[in-house]
């Protein structure tokens, strides 16, 4: 017997040697980091704006399939296992069911990093969820994408939209909430050669870009809230983080004025990139510009703590003022 | 479309690694229609990256972070079984020869059950042989055979050839050490 098949079926009894379990972990973790190699180079660029390396990434993403519960059980794994139809019986089977489940746990950690890393893009993706489930749609995991299909339309027979070719169809689509979906899958049979399914990510940048304030909804009234202005809640955001920089670091003299007056610009640069898509490279990049030949060591040193906090207390006051 | 010409992402997975699951008119299909490449790709690179060793570094990495993985680069095997194999005469002995030493064979078997490791290690007249067999993985990589209580080591880069030693050398258990 394969060592994939023998490991789901082992789930069951919940008996195998480390070894076994080292091997599973170790094939989880390769198709995580290839998966993640895959995703577009706009997510790219955000989910890595932490310096964190992709290998880290592909570790996170698959940890949580490791648990145990309190009956010592691989849980997670055990429950897909069980669940899934037709129910697997040969090495093959289990091989693409385990490159099914990472796949899917790669784009599950993409999307909780994308909404981190900027609190637009969270609001609008719980937007997009609730409108998805007042209709007949579903959402399916293709070469390691989610996209939003008819029910009718499951089965992929032509080409898929790439991001940029779906971030170039025509703003209308977007503007009437409650058409969103239908609007799209019409266009995309009609007017274009690709199969009607709407990659969901790529679908949140779009809208954040062209129709953000129209589509932050209060779920219970369904109308936009109040606070719609991207450019009031960017910069309520950016206060924060400038009031924390002057009168706590600059006050206690863990900064000078000019270190405060470079850490001004780098913040207003990203409260920039929040509004544009979401903050897209390192922060060193950010202070890079400003500083007089600033080293990464240095950077590593002296800043890097500073900047990621104040980053985070942008990112904080944005979320509060949308939630 | 016809039934069997749908491709799914199943098909084109098993395309890439188990291509005989696939009939041949599937295989056309994917074959002939150029919407296919990018995703056989897709999984060709995946078939790329499975063979490819994770270095020690990531290693230690994941087992910082997910408590149930345990790289191991040490693995003790201690003996479970000793036979000896007399090796069947094939000539005439006159009772006016002196009797001859015969040459003998004789096998040990080394195990680590836990971590699924096999040693044979096969005694010829004057020197040793050693196999080594994984349960787990096809071919073993680099790593070095490490015999007890001489502590005398020697590396392999597989275990596809076994291990000549042209000199007898004393063996209690033998540990497996991999980079």
């Amino acid at each position: 017997m394969g060592q994939y098949l023998s490991f789901l079926e082992k789930l069951v009894d919940n008996n195998f040697s480390f070894r076994e379990v080292n091997f599973i972990i170790e094939s989880s973790y390769k198709i995580a980091l290839h998966y993640l190699n895959q995703v577009n180079l706009k997510i790219q660029k955000i989910i890595l704006v932490d310096e964190v390396p992709f290998e880290d990434i592909a570790i996170d993403a698959i940890a949580p399939l490791f648990t145990r519960n309190e009956q010592n059980e691989f849980y997670i794994l055990k429950n897909t296992f069980r669940s899934w139809i037709p129910s697997v019986k040969t090495e093959e089977e289990a091989l693409f069911l385990f490159n099914t489940i990472i796949a899917n746990r790669v784009e599950q950690h993409i999307t909780l990093l994308l909404k981190e890393a900027d609190p637009f893009f969270a609001k609008i993706f719980e937007s997009i969820n609730y409108y998805f489930k007042k209709e007949n749609l579903s959402k399916i995991n293709y070469f390691g994408t989610v996209y939003i299909v008819e029910n009718e339309n499951l089965r992929i027979n032509k080409n898929l939209i790439k991001p940029n070719d779906f971030d170039s169809l025509p703003g209308g689509l977007f503007i009437n909430k409650k058409l969103l979906f239908k609007n799209i899958l019409i266009f995309l049979k009609e007017n274009t050669e690709y199969f009607p399914a709407i990659p969901i990510n790529s679908l949140v940048h779009k809208i954040k870009k062209i129709n953000a304030a129209n589509f932050i909804v209060d779920e219970l009234t369904e109308n936009p809230t109040d606070l719609v202005e991207l450019e009031e809640l960017v910069s309520l955001g950016l206060d924060s983080a400038k009031d924390k920089l002057n009168n706590f670091y600059v006050s206690k003299g863990k900064l000078s004025n000019e270190e405060a007056d470079f850490f001004t610009k780098a913040l207003a640069d990203m409260a920039d990139d929040l509004k544009n898509g979401g903050i897209k490279h390192g922060l060193f990049e950010y202070l890079d510009p400003y500083s007089k030949q600033l080293s990464r060591a240095d950077y590593q040193l002296k800043y890097q703590n500073i900047i990621e906090y104040l980053l985070k207390i942008m990112k904080k006051t944005i979320s509060e003022s949308l939630s | 479309m016809h039934e069997s010409e749908y491709i799914t992402e199943n098909d084109i997975f098993n395309y890439v690694f188990f291509r005989y699951l696939l009939k041949q008119e599937k295989i056309h299909s994917i074959e002939q229609n150029s919407m296919y490449v990018e995703n056989v790709e897709f999984y060709t690179n995946l078939k790329k990256r499975f063979i490819r060793d994770i270095p020690q570094e990531i290693k230690k990495r994941i087992s910082d972070k997910i408590a149930q993985y345990r790289p191991i680069n040490k693995v003790l095997l201690t003996l479970i079984k000793e036979e000896s194999v007399k090796k069947k005469k094939d000539f005439l002995v006159l009772a006016a020869d002196s009797p001859k030493e015969e040459p003998r064979i004789s096998s040990r078997t080394f195990v680590n059950e836990e971590n699924g490791y096999l040693i044979k290690l096969i005694n010829l007249r004057n020197s040793e042989r050693i196999f080594v067999f994984s349960a787990f993985e096809k071919v073993l990589r680099n790593y070095k055979i490490i015999l007890h209580p001489s502590g005398k080591s020697f590396f392999q880069s597989d275990n596809s050839i076994p291990l000549e030693i042209d000199y007898k050398i004393e063996v209690d258990n033998i540990e497996l050490e991999f980079e």
